[in-house]
Formats: C-alpha cells, structure tokens, sequence
C-alpha cells in the first residue's frame, strides 16, 4: 500500500534487503551438500581441464549465487538513488532497507567468495 | 467523568490476574510470566553452577578420590545441559517475554496462552532432568549425548530422562520463539517502523527464526534417538544400517546456532545498555546487519565441532571459511560499541562495568574461536581443555556478563527498587577475577594434553598447579551471583524507589512507571523516532498523527470487558486491527500436564498410557483453541472497533494467527528437512539402498494416491473461493471432498505400511521409511481435523463473520503445506530409489 | 608471564602439543605461535581502542564521533577480513603440509571400552595400548571403534583423530626423535574416558626391525616351575576365556592380546607402571583400580595370583 504509492515495489524492498543472504544461504548448502555428498559419489572421480566434477559444481554455483548477491546489491543501490532522487518524503524505513541491504549484499557477496577459497586447493580431489 | 473513570476500573480489573493459588496457576500474563521464567532459570543457573563446584573439586588435584568416574559423569552431563537447555535460552527467553511488549508498545505478546503453555513444558522439562537425582539414575552421556553411547546397548533409562525432559524443553523453546516473532513484527506501536525497532527486539526477531530452525532439528533428533531406544529402530545403530555421525549432524546442526541464539540476545542487552549510558547510538544499520549475518552465518558452522571424525577436507573448510567470516560480524557489533561510548565518559555504575567486562572477556574468547575454527589447530585442541577454555569465555563473558548487565539495568523496571550499586560493583569484580582465575589456566592445560569431560588426570601432564588455581577461581567466581542475590534481596526489602526511567535510556519500557501496570500501556504509545524518549514528539506530523490521535483515544482504557491490543503493519506499523487476547485459563496448563503425563508414560515404559496423556493434551488444546460463542458475541458487538476504525476480525496477514500459522508451517518444514536429510544421509553410507536387498516401493499407487490428495488440494482451493462468495453450500462440498480425498491418502498409506514386507525394527531403511509415512500421515491427520473444524465452524456460525474467515484461510494454508509435504516424501521415499 | 606459562619450563612435558616430537604436531604448533603473535597483537589493539574509548575525559561538546560508520566498516570488516584470509590461506597450506604421506607401514588401531588394540596387519603382530613406530618414517594409522565413538590423539606427534563404529578413519604419525609418548581417548566414551590412555614407543627403525621379528614370535618357552604353574593357573582361573596369548590354549577376544605382556610399559590402558605389585593388584581386583571395566574381580588363592602374575611379566 505504501510502497505502490512511493513507487517501490514490495518485492524489490525484501529483495534489495535479503537477496544477498538467499544467496548465502543457497551457496552454502550447496557447496556443503557437493562436498559432503558429491565427494562420495562418481562427481568425485570426473575431471574436465583437470578439475574434478565437484570442484566445476561448486564453482557454477558460486558464479550462480555471486551474481545473485550481486543483484541484490544493485537492487538496493538502485531503490536508494530512487529514494534520493524522486522519493524525499519516502519513510525513514525505505531508507534504512536500502542502506541495510547495501552493506549486507556486499557483505554477503563477500563470504560468498571467500568461501569458496577452499575449492582452489582441492581442485583435484576432496 | 465519574463513568469514564469507572470504566478504567473495569478495564483494570479485566487486565488484572488472579493472585492467589490455584488462579495463578492459569496466569497468562507476560509480566508475571516473565518473571517465572527468569526466576526459574536463574534457580536452574545456580543449580548448575553448585555441580560445577563440584567438578572443580574433584579436579583440583590428580588422582583425587573426592567424586569417582561415574558421578563426575553425571555432574558434567547435567552442568552442561543445565546451563544450555535450562538457563541460557530460557533466561532470555523470559527476559524477552517480559520486556519486549514494554519496548514495542503494547499491552501484551500476540499468544499470552502460549507464554503459559512453554512456561510449563520448561518447568515439567527441567522437573524430569532433575527427578534423576532422585531416582539415583542421572543422564552421563554428556550434553551432546553423542551416539552409540546413548543408544539402548550402552545405556539405561538414564538416558530417557535426558531425552523426553529435553524434548519438553525444546517444545517450550520453539513456542516462546514463535510468540516472540509474531509478537515483533505484528504488535508494535504505531510509527515503530523496522527501523526504528530496538537492537534487543532485533537479536530476538533474528534468534526467534533461528529457535524455529534449530531447535525443531534437535526435537527430530531427539525423537529419534527417543525411538531407537524405545522402540528398537536402528537410525544411529551402526550394526543395522545405522549412522553415528548422523545424530553428529543433526545435534550440531542445532548445537552451533545455538551458541549464537545465546549470544545474539546479551549483544542486544549490550547495546541497550551501551547506548542508554552514552547517550547515543552510533552504527545503528550496521548493528543490525551485523545480527542478521550472525543468524544466517551462525547456520553454516556447525561442521566445526566435526573436524575430527574424518569428513572430507574439501567439505571441512567451507566451514571454517563460514566460522571466520562470522568473526567479521562480531568485529561490527564491537567497533559500534566502540564509536558510540567514545568520548563520552560513561558513567562506570554496574550496568557498565558488566558490559566493559564483557568487552574484553567476549573479545579474548572470540579471539580463541576464530583459533578453533582453523582446521588443522582444532585437530590438536579439538576436546581438550582449551575448548572448554574457549567457551567458557564466549559464554560466561559473551553471555552470563552481559545477562548481569541487564538484571542490574532492568531490575529496577521489574521490582520498582534500585538495586545497590556498591554490592553490584562487588559481585563484579569477584566475578571477573574469579572467571579468569578459573578458565584462563583452562586453556594451558589443553596444550598440556588435558581432554574434556575426564573425571581424573595423570600427575605426569604436569597440570596440578593450573588445575589448583582454576578450582580456587572457581569458588571466587561463585561468590560474584551470590553477592548478586543478597543484592537483589536487600534491595527489595529496604532497596531505594526507582524512577521510571533511572538511566536516562531511549526505549518505551523507560516511558511506564516502575514496575509497570500489568497492561502496560493503558493507551497505544505513538513513535516517531528511534529514541522515543530522547527524542521531542514533532507536533505536526501529519501522516501519521491523525490517525494514531483517533486510535490512541479510542484505545485508552479499552476495550474494557476483553483484553486487546493494537496490531500493526510488520513493515511499517501502521495500525491494522484490535486483537483479542484471553485472559486467565488452565488449558495451557492441561496441555502440558497431558504431555508431561506421556513423558512419564514413555520413561516408565506404560506405553498404554502415552496416547491417553497425548490424547487430554490435544483436547486441552482442542478448547483453547477453539473460541466460546460469548466471546465472539462481545467482541462483534464493543463500539471500540468503530471508534478506532479498525477491525477487530483481522484476517490474512493483518492477523496475528495468520503470522503463528506460517511460523508452525516452518517448524513443520523443517520436520521434513530433517527426515530428508536423514534418509540420504543413511543412504549415502550403506553399500545398497534399499538396505539387505529389500525391495524397491512402489510407484504407481503412490502416484495414485498423490492424485487423490491433489484432487482435495484443488477441492480445498475451491472451498475458499466459494466462502469469499459466501456460497456456504458449495464451501460445504468443497471440504467434504477435501476430508474424503484425506481419508483416502490415509487408507493406502496404511495399507502401504501394512504390506511392505519390513518394519521399522528391520534396519535403518526400515526405520526411516515408516518414520518418514508416520509424520506425513500425522501431518494429514492435522489437515483432515481441520476440515472438519471448519465444517462444525460453518455450522454454527453461517453468517460469514471475520472470525470464520480467518479459520478458512487457515485451513487452506495448512492444507496446501500438507499436499506440498506429501509429494516431496513420496519422491523422496518412493520415487528416489528408482532414479539415483 | 604467558609465554613463559605456554613455554612450559616446568620441565619435560609428556603429553603436550605444544613440545613436538613429529611432523603433524610441529607443523600445527608452528600454525599456533603465528596465530598467537597475529591475534594477540591484534588483541591487544583492539582492547587498546576500547579503553581509550571508554576511559578518556569527556571531550568539550558531549564526546567525538570518531568517523561514525566509516570507522566501524574499516575497523569491523575491512581489517578482520585481511586478518582472517592470511589466516585461512596459512589454514590451507597447513592442511596441505598435513596430507597423508606414502607409507609402508599401516597399523591398525580399534578402540575398545576403555583400551586399545593395535595391530600390525603386514606382520601379524597384536598387541594392546602401546604403538611402536620406526622414528623417520611416516607410519598409517586406520582407526575404528569396536563400540562407540573414542579418538586417537598422541598430542606430541599429531592432531587427533576418532574412531567410529560404522567408518575406517585414517591418520598418520611420523616421529622426529626416539622417546616414548603418552597419548589418551579425546571423545567422551563413558565412565572410564580418563583411564584410556596409551603409549607411542618412537625407535631406531633398526631396532623396529628387531621388535617386529621378535613379536611376530607365539610367546616365549617357559624356564621355571613357577612360569608353567601360572599358566596352568591362567587357564583354571578363566582367564583365556577373555585372552589370548599365542602358543597356548588361550583364544579369548574380549580382552587384551597378552602374548608379549611382559614388554609392556603399563597395565590399564596406560594407567599404572606394570610391575609384579600393581599387576597382582590389578588382577586380584580389577573393579577397584578402574570401576566399570569388562575384567571382573577374581577370587584367586594367594600362591596362584603370585605364579599368575610371575607367568604375565615372563611374557616378553
């Protein structure tokens, strides 16, 4: 209700807000579950370009979930700029979720890389 | 004037509870509930604290004969488990329970029956923990009670205590967390928007989504292992198909954030108290990111109590990355406090000096956890001494500090007494220098080659004369809650009278007398800042004031004949509707009393009794649930909705039972998370699945039976759509198909089960085959009673009104979950075997 | 004063991670002294900040902002997260140095409630609570559990490792100077966990050569009288319905293989020094040294414990 008429949609403010921990969240049982469970299995034992099934996985999905945080990030820049710009009166919280998915986008895009550190010293087995 | 006023007595006395036994039994209050959590965990804290003196005693010299393996085994168990399921969650759990509708504006958490039904599952919980002592059959397989040695092979009833008093303590836990939830985002003050809620309510909102996750895992865990051990089925027996690490998985997969569901609450403590004695508050976005990456981070740590039990490398450092990077978060939370007491000069009063011993002792311990979580440093340290170091400084200075801030900080609020600040400055300084005394030798005495959980040393470690000091800490530490105790004591018998607002602190609890009204808030407070009371209300705001000047005069002193309070938007906390709230009833207490009937069925092995204690339980909760026709009637016909122009038959998301719905959807989404993970995860590690070459299920009556159940899903849809059309006719029909389509599914799924040519005693793929069939036919029992709920609701009240509304967007909710639950077990069980 | 406490001038440590004797433990006590020396001066700042902070005289116009948020993004997240990838990378590498090494000698070691077998798969050799291991050579370790869960952990040599039911795990040891060391249960494994313990014996790998042909023999002839009456004792006692000793009727596998018993530096799991005094104590009454154990009391005449116990320590 109020968001249509600040001309932000909902799903853009949880978004801008949340996507990047989503994103955390998918990352990580993802790389767990292929770490855990795919290096019982025969991703283990089949290499392209040297590396092994998982560690393409595990680095699909870090692209994958990167770009997610990512966009997330963008997001909020963009409702911020919005809020700047054409919104002055918009209500304080806007703000804040924008300002709050700034820095928690970024820092979750962070932990997404950094996390998958481990992957480059075990691109050849688990 | 004189009407009016006589009116407020009405209202007061609508709000007052009894006082006297037996009524204070069916107290549903926040305020006096509150305090009986906080005072029994407090009692259960110094229970705990008696059998740790105990250990240091037995271990003060080598070889000593004081205790003897057997009880040192049983005090450890039960410290630990004490200290982690008996005070630390419960205790803030009250805290909250009491503050929170103090700090948000409103006059009452959203389910006050619920407040006393988790009252006394914790109380019932700790009671079968401690009945133990009395029968001389302690629980000593540890608080993490890892498996095989808590399975049946190894260990006696003991062990049953620690499992169903745990269970009941988990469900207490998961429903206080959901009222805590549904309590920060719907009842909030006007204008209380999510940014300007209070840190402390931030940590709960974020711990009260972790409670749902975590603790329901260790409930399925439990339960279990409950099974393994009562009913012979083999989920952590190794020699039938079993895993061990499974429980492993499982327990830490709660065990992890719960460190954090206890820290997160004491930085929330911290930096009310922080801020109230800065007069400001620096980094207010950033705290609150920093308590959400916690509560995501915190999840993806569990592993790192597993570095030892050979799991892959590659899967091991994916948690220690997460374990680190969490630091960063706690790094934020710290620099905040850090930039907002900088240059103030606080004044050093007790709140202070607790929080300032927080600080280093919090700091020191997060330092040693970053340590622990490099992988290759754990493999030395991992279940040594330096751990119990390690997190003895996390959770004593992390949280027990931060938690004595807040009793010095709050007390006053509470009891209307200040407490004496010499006696506070006391019991901190025996308590920081006793704490370090004790745990700083711990983690020397780790390197040196001393495990945990070791009721005796050998002479030759060469560890006597840290042990010696540590004990002697020990007793010094002891003295610090005890000076506390008179402290509180004296304080309420000749203790000086508190203001109501003796710190000078920001938040709306500060802005009602000390102690409060049991209402609280005899009209809704308006917010229009972060600080409310730092902060001059701006006379001329004209969005928000005119209707909240309407609501505020309409709500003063009403509804006077019911209890109510103001809901608001959970994003923006624009006003939405009044929502009833009950006042005094037993049921709450019927329902645990049923449960804790079945607890003690199952521990003495009268199996028969167990459904009579389960059955009185749901009846209880059957006519809780369940709203008396008068009730209804005075609601329908109270001007207060008019005056206010706000409905009291909120539906959808304005309604609080909506938002209690989707946090019982998410605990019973987790239920099927678990199992999932538990069948591949047995899966993984057996040579052939179906295990000893049974057969592979069916496929085609499933699907048929999936169908049926799709056809109700429709059916059910259907139904709600012709209600809002007011087609009661058609909205009949429509859930009888759904109940007929629900008996269906249960029928073949009894015949699937009957006919399968295992049990659940057969192996591991037996057990979980028909565990994960037993909860999703429970779980489509639940959608089946609703159904008819709803029909005998359509019957009695066919006139369409706001209440009958609700219970049909209800019942549609929990149908869709149920069909959504169904075709993912039945891919899971049935369906999978064929494909991987 | 820490580091003089850490440093341990106490005198020789028996079971300390901090005074390597082996490549896995020197490896991580080298990660340790850096995570000190980082950490705590990192510490040691951070309190710094703190105290300044909290303690200085208020500053005219009710206290400075110091930065505001920039301060706590730079001090909260950009600096930790430098501080945490050394760490993490340095982590890598460590686990890296950790690999399992190529071996030729595997030893097998299963827990038991509350001991431990260890055997020698490549030369038939069973023996319990001691390890030898040639010093120099990377030595392969695969580990289970007979019942529940224990862990393997000799804090000189290396990290520790568990021992599952349902898993074979593996580790290995690679000693740098002879000696013997201590090494005890690291996994809560019920009332007796604190009397597991056992012994790495560190060799020349000449003389490891000569351990292993000389245990590779059944047990040695018996010279007196006294020897062949505890043996005949041994048997009438039930004792070899739990033992084994190679070489005569006893098979039992409840218990300790005692085939060299008389070699061994501990009796109870590396708990008392195993002389004719303690040994005869032991096995008179097993439950009063060490409650709980599967060994029950015996009721044995006088003259027999004596010949019983002459017998064991002739075993060597």
């Amino acid at each position: 209700m109020v968001n249509t008429r600040a001309g932000l949609g909902s799903f853009l403010v949880w978004f801008a807000m949340f996507g990047g921990a989503v994103a955390w969240l998918v990352h990580f049982l993802g790389i767990y579950l292929l770490g855990e469970f795919g290096c019982h299995t025969t991703l283990r034992d089949v290499t392209f370009l040297r590396l092994t099934g998982v560690a393409w996985s595990i680095l699909a999905v870090t692209v994958l979930m990167f770009a997610l945080a990512v966009a997330a990030l963008l997001a909020a820049h963009h409702n911020q700029r919005l809020i700047a710009d054409q919104l002055p009166d918009a209500r304080d919280n806007l703000r804040f979720a924008a300002h709050l998915g700034r820095i928690s986008n970024t820092l979750f895009a962070g932990v997404i890389l950094f996390q998958t550190l481990p992957v480059l010293f075990y691109l050849g087995g688990c | 004037m004189r009407e009016s006023s006589d009116n407020f007595a009405a209202f007061e006395r609508t709000w007052t509870g009894p006082a006297r036994l037996p009524g204070a039994l069916a107290e549903v209050n926040n305020q006096p509930l509150g305090k009986r959590f906080m005072l029994t965990a407090f009692i259960f804290f110094l229970l705990g604290g008696v059998l740790a003196l105990l250990m240091r005693v037995q271990l003060a010299v080598s070889e000593n004969e004081f205790l003897g393996p057997q009880v040192y085994n049983q005090l450890f168990t039960m410290h630990g488990s004490t200290m982690m399921y008996l005070f630390a969650v419960p205790f803030l759990e009250g805290l909250a329970l009491y503050l929170l509708p103090m700090m948000l504006g409103s006059r009452d958490v959203a389910f006050p029956r619920l407040t006393a039904f988790s009252y006394w599952m914790f109380l019932f919980g700790g009671i079968i923990f401690y009945a133990s002592f009395v029968t001389g059959d302690v629980p000593d397989a540890g608080w993490f009670s890892y498996t095989p040695l808590s399975g049946p092979e190894y260990t006696g009833t003991r062990q049953d205590y620690w499992l169903l008093g745990l269970a009941m303590v988990e469900v207490a836990g998961i429903a206080t967390a959901v009222e805590l939830v549904v309590t920060i985002l719907k009842c909030r003050a006007p204008g209380m928007t999510l940014a300007r809620l209070p840190l402390f309510a931030w940590t709960i909102l974020v711990i009260g989504v972790m409670i749902i996750f975590a603790f329901t895992t260790l409930l399925v865990a439990t339960l279990l292992l409950e099974l393994d051990r009562a009913m012979a089925t083999h989920f952590f027996n190794p020699d039938r198909g079993g895993n061990t690490l499974l429980w492993q998985h499982l327990f830490w997969f709660f065990g992890h954030p719960e460190v954090y569901i206890m820290f997160l609450p004491a930085t929330g403590i911290v930096s009310m108290i922080v801020s109230a004695f800065a007069g400001r508050l620096i980094g207010y976005t950033l705290i609150v990111v920093a308590i959400v990456v916690t509560g995501f981070l915190s999840f993806g740590l569990w592993v790192h109590h597993m570095y030892t039990t050979g799991l892959p490398e590659l899967a091991m450092h994916f948690f220690a990355a997460a374990s680190l990077m969490i630091a960063t978060a706690s790094g934020v939370q710290v620099f905040a406090w850090i930039a907002t007491l900088w240059g103030t000069a606080p004044a050093m009063k007790t709140p202070m000096l607790y929080v300032v011993g927080f600080l280093f002792l919090f700091v020191l311990g997060g330092f040693t956890g970053v340590m622990v979580a490099v992988v290759p440093f754990d493999y030395q340290v991992h279940d040594t001494f330096f751990l119990v170091a390690h997190f003895h400084y996390v959770l004593i200075g992390g949280v027990v500090f931060p938690v004595f801030a807040g009793l010095h900080f709050w007390l006053p609020k509470i009891t209307g007494k200040m407490l004496n600040d010499r006696l506070g400055m006391l019991s901190f300084w025996l308590a920081f220098l006793g704490f370090n005394a004790t745990f700083f030798p711990m983690h020397i005495m780790g390197f040196f080659g001393m495990p945990r959980r070791v009721y005796t040393y050998a002479e030759q470690l060469g560890i006597d004369g840290h042990n010696l000091l540590a004990s002697a800490g020990a007793f010094v530490f002891a003295c610090g809650p005890l000076v506390f105790v008179v402290n509180l004591g004296w304080s309420l018998w000749r203790g000086e009278k508190a203001a109501a607002d003796p710190w000078g602190a920001d938040t709306l609890e500060w802005s009602v007398s000390s102690p409060p009204a049991v209402y609280t808030f005899a009209a809704p407070p308006v917010v229009r800042g972060r600080h409310p009371m730092w902060a001059p209300a701006p006379t001329d705001d004209a969005e928000t004031n005119a209707p909240a000047r309407r609501i505020t005069q309409a709500m003063h002193g009403r509804p006077v004949t019911w209890r109510a309070t103001l809901v608001t938007d959970a994003l923006h906390a624009t006003p939405q509707a009044i929502q009833w709230l009950p006042g005094p009833t037993y049921t709450p207490l019927l329902a645990a009393l049923g449960l804790l009937v079945a607890m003690v069925a199952t521990l003495q092995q009268y199996y028969l009794v167990l459904p009579l204690g389960l059955a009185f339980s749901l009846v209880a909760v059957g006519s809780w649930v369940w709203p008396g026709e008068w009730r209804l009637a005075r609601m329908r016909d109270d001007d207060v909705a008019d005056a206010a122009g706000l409905p009291v038959f909120p539906s959808g998301s304005a309604s609080t039972a909506w938002w209690g719905m989707v946090c019982l959807l998410a605990v019973l989404g987790t239920v099927f998370a678990v199992l999932v993970y538990s069948y591949y995860y047995l899966w993984l590690f057996s040579e052939q699945w179906p295990q000893e070459r049974l057969p592979r299920p069916g496929l085609l009556w499933p699907a048929a039976a999936l169908a049926v159940l799709a056809v109700g899903s429709g059916a059910i849809g259907w139904a709600e759509r012709q209600f809002n059309r007011h087609q009661l006719h058609l909205t009949r029909a429509g859930l009888i198909a759904a109940t007929v389509a629900v008996v269906l599914f249960l029928a073949w799924q009894g015949w699937e089960l009957y006919s399968v040519p295992f049990l659940p005693q057969t192996n591991a793929y037996g057990s979980i085959y028909f565990i994960a069939h037993a909860a999703l036919a429970i779980t489509l029992v639940a959608a089946g009673v609703l159904n008819v709920a709803m029909l005998v609701r359509l019957h009695h009240d066919p006139q369409h009104h706001g209440h009958t509304l609700m219970q049909m967007q209800l019942t549609a909710m929990f149908w869709h979950f149920a069909v959504v639950a169904a075709v993912v077990t039945l891919l899971v069980v049935h369906a999978s075997p064929w494909v991987l | 004063m820490v580091l003089v406490w850490l440093a341990g001038c106490e005198g020789e440590r028996t079971q300390s991670a901090l005074h390597p004797a082996g490549e896995g433990a020197q490896v991580i006590a080298g990660l340790w002294w850096f995570m000190f020396y980082l950490l705590g001066a990192v510490f040691v700042l951070v309190m710094a900040v703190a105290a300044y902070a909290i303690f200085r005289p208020r500053a005219e116009g009710g206290g400075g902002k110091p930065w505001g948020e920039r301060f706590i993004i730079v001090c909260g997240i950009a600096l930790p997260t430098v501080v945490l990838l050394v760490l993490l990378i340095y982590a890598l590498t460590a686990t890296m140095a950790l690999r399992k090494p190529e071996t030729a000698v595997t030893i097998e070691v299963i827990g038991h409630l509350w001991w431990w077998e260890v055997r020698y798969p490549e030369h038939g050799i069973v023996t319990a609570n001691e390890l030898h291991i040639p010093v120099g050579v990377p030595v392969r370790l695969e580990l289970r559990s007979a019942d529940v869960v224990h862990s393997f952990w000799v804090p000189e040599l290396h990290g520790k490792m568990d021992l599952l039911p349902e898993q074979v795990n593996t580790s290995w040891l690679l000693a740098h100077r002879v000696g013997v060391y201590r090494g005890q249960c690291a996994e809560y494994c019920g009332q007796q966990h604190a009397r597991m313990a056992f012994h790495v014996r560190a060799v020349e790998p000449s003389e490891f050569e000569a351990w292993v042909a000389a245990r590779s023999q059944p047990a040695r002839v018996l010279t007196t009288d006294a020897q062949r009456r505890g043996q005949r004792a041994f048997v009438e006692a039930g004792c070899e319905t739990c033992h084994t000793i190679r070489g005569t009727e006893a098979t039992g596998d409840v218990g300790p293989d005692l085939t060299h018993f008389g070699s061994r530096l501990t009796i109870g799991a590396g708990q008392w020094r195993n002389n004719a005094g303690n040994l005869s104590g032991w096995i008179a009454n097993p439950q009063a040294l060490k409650p709980g154990n599967q060994m029950p009391r015996s009721f044995i005449e006088p003259e027999e414990l004596h010949a019983i116990t002459e017998y064991l320590l002739s075993l060597e």
